[in-house]
């Protein structure tokens, strides 16, 4: 007796919980449809925010925008939508809105409108100030973005760069240059008659970390973008490079050649202590941070080629794993979020470099990019974003794409622009 | 005294053990199990259906005949044959009667319980296509992906609450399930249901993205 109560008790639970269970197996890959209603206001201003906004989502290639000449600014009262109309369209979503301005401000009311729903799902107000329309324009595509595919959007995100120009007298010029992140409004950081390499943002997005050649080594520095100070990290008397910021923003991994190859060291801004993490005769570079901050990876020859490694910061003496395999060169990997996976260039069979990506899970790389020289990925922080820097003719410039399939380059400007760096989330 | 301590002890252990171990079985440490009812189920349930009844009815005829024999030749050893055809043929049509009764009221509740898995699988269905209309799968993610979600559904349809009961490690795919979800918010076809149906099986269902 004793033992069929023990077996109905221990099978009770199993009874209580056989809750229904659905598989879902099919799922549409087009992107959402949805129809902008050109935002009204004064003429010149809401054709140029419609123009930011429309771009901002497009790049995001998760979006089918209605081509904004069939529609017409008009008026939209909720309940005088017509969503059968919509619907008949294919539209999933339906956004208006309308620009306010004051002397002192502009703000932008916008609603989202779900037409399989039938109702509202979103209504937001941006308020913005008169010089900064297209940051006020950011805020609003990252709304949409937000409401409709359900992450973050990194419109209003920033990248650094290196822009290299070539004045008259066969000098160049290098700049530290910082750009929203569709490659408007550029700002120059720092201007060098020395090279400027491998830009580097703190977590907070307020400090850069970069590597200049001014005093003739390699120098590592850090600049306060808002005020402009800037400091030199380490005052050894050795190359230092590739510096890499840990999520918590409290520790700068390095490469150090002090030990006659390159190695690479995290360094403590607190009180300047140096830990070698790499002891090997071959050359270790490239390093970058988890997100968690638990690990980093970094770019090795000790294979003979140049391949990605992965170190576990939590163990004592841990050995570094190595993460990819395919080919005679991968190289300037970072994570993704979450640490599911690694963007890095890779060096395909017949020698041209391409942006790769390989999930942990899988033991194959899908290359992304399809140019000839693709380098230094960089990947935004919602992780749905990579942005490189490619070679067209004798020309380099920037370039994206998001992993749902959209690819965009950044207008070109005189010269080379490379070694992209996206921000982090910077609200 | 300590005897009793002894016995307080032992019996203060016993129930820690059992306490952990009907916990443990409860799921009360790992929450993240959900139980796995496939919708093939019904299916075949409703196949067995089909079977069972014409099974029954074979049985409900051989089980007449085998009580049309015996009375039979207990009435040939009475002298009157019209009296012994009149008693036989009531006993029949009794015994048939009562053997009816029974079945039917078996096979009833058998169609009672077949129509309510055709039911279960009707809306299972009519909830799987509405989501899978809402759902925008990521593309360039890894092979392999399983999210699972837990629904609380109101009974007007409206989705009141979701849980992500398992996470398939990809931020963007689970975004994309969760999304789904938000996007269908309220299953209209849930006011034709019958209320018993809704508050047996749809108050909270499980749904699991897989894509093939």
């Amino acid at each position: 007796m004793k033992k069929i109560a023990i077996f109905t008790l221990m099978f009770l639970p199993f009874v209580c919980f056989g809750e229904l269970f659905l598989e879902i197996t099919k799922g549409s890959e087009v992107p959402f449809k949805v129809a902008i209603i050109p935002f009204e206001g004064s003429s010149s201003l809401s054709k140029k925010l419609n123009k930011v906004i429309r771009n901002d989502l497009n790049r995001t290639g998760e979006f089918d925008l209605l081509d904004a000449s069939l529609l017409l600014p008009l008026i939209v009262v909720e309940d005088e939508i017509n969503y059968r109309d919509w619907n008949l369209l294919g539209m999933d979503y339906l956004v208006a809105g309308n620009i306010v301005k004051t002397n002192s401000s502009i703000d932008v009311n916008y609603e989202i409108y779900d037409i399989r729903k039938k109702k509202k799902i979103r209504s937001s107000k941006v308020f913005g100030l008169p010089n900064q329309l297209r940051q006020l324009a950011h805020y609003t595509s990252d709304g949409m973005y937000e409401s409709i595919a359900g992450i973050k959007g990194i419109a209003s995100t920033k990248l650094l760069y290196v822009h290299d120009v070539k004045s008259n007298n066969l000098n160049t010029r290098y700049r530290l240059m910082l750009a929203d992140s569709d490659g408007a409004n550029e700002q120059t950081l720092l201007s060098s008659s020395e090279p400027i390499i491998s830009p580097s943002w703190s977590p907070d997005g307020k400090k850069v970390a970069y590597v200049s050649f001014e005093t003739g080594l390699a120098k590592v520095y850090i600049q306060n973008i808002a005020t402009g100070e800037r400091n030199s990290v380490l005052s050894k008397n050795t190359q230092i490079s590739s510096p890499s910021w840990s999520p918590d923003g409290k520790y700068l991994s390095l490469t150090l050649y002090q030990d006659g190859n390159a190695e690479i060291y995290i360094l403590r801004l607190r009180d300047k202590t140096l830990t070698r993490m790499t002891k090997q005769f071959a050359i270790d570079t490239e390093s970058s941070w988890s997100p968690k901050g638990n690990k980093i990876l970094f770019t090795s020859g000790r294979s003979g080629s140049p391949q990605i490694y992965e170190l576990d910061l939590r163990r004592l003496n841990a050995k570094a794993k190595r993460l990819s395999f395919e080919g005679t060169y991968n190289a300037k990997a970072s994570y993704l979020p979450n640490e599911e996976g690694i963007i890095f260039v890779h060096r395909s069979v017949n020698g041209l470099f391409h942006i790769a990506l390989k999930y942990k899970k899988e033991n194959f790389i899908r290359i992304l990019t399809e140019a000839k020289m693709d380098e230094s990925p960089s990947v935004a922080p919602n992780g749905n974003m990579v942005i490189y820097g490619i070679t067209e003719g004798d020309q380099s410039m920037l370039a994206g794409f998001s992993l749902s399939g959209a690819s965009f380059k950044l207008p070109a400007s005189e010269g080379e622009v490379r070694e992209p760096a996206w921000s982090n989330f910077l609200r | 005294m300590t005897a009793n301590l002894r016995y307080l002890n032992a019996s203060f252990f016993s129930f820690c053990f059992h306490a952990i171990i009907f916990l443990y079985l409860y799921g009360t440490f790992d929450s993240n199990t959900p139980q796995t009812l496939l919708i093939s189920k019904p299916l075949m349930v409703e196949l067995k259906f089909e079977l069972n009844s014409q099974a029954a009815n074979k049985e409900i005829q051989t089980a007449a005949k085998l009580d049309e024999i015996p009375p039979l030749k207990s009435i040939d050893l009475i002298t009157n044959p019209s009296e012994s055809i009149k008693l036989s043929t009531s006993i029949i049509k009794e015994s048939l009667i009562y053997s009816n009764l029974s079945d039917l009221l078996e096979q009833e509740k058998n169609v009672e319980l077949s129509v309510q898995d055709e039911q279960i699988f009707f809306y299972s269905q009519k909830i799987i296509q509405t989501i899978e209309d809402a759902w925008m799968k990521p593309r360039n993610i890894p092979e392999g992906l399983v999210a699972n979600l837990r629904l609380n559904i109101q009974p007007t349809g409206r989705i009141s609450r979701v849980d992500l009961l398992k996470s398939s490690g990809n931020i963007r795919f689970d975004n994309s399930a969760l999304q789904a979800v938000r996007r269908v918010e309220t299953l209209y076809f849930f006011n034709e249901m019958p209320a018993g149906l809704y508050s047996k099986e749809f108050k909270r269902i499980a749904v699991s993205f897989k894509p093939l």
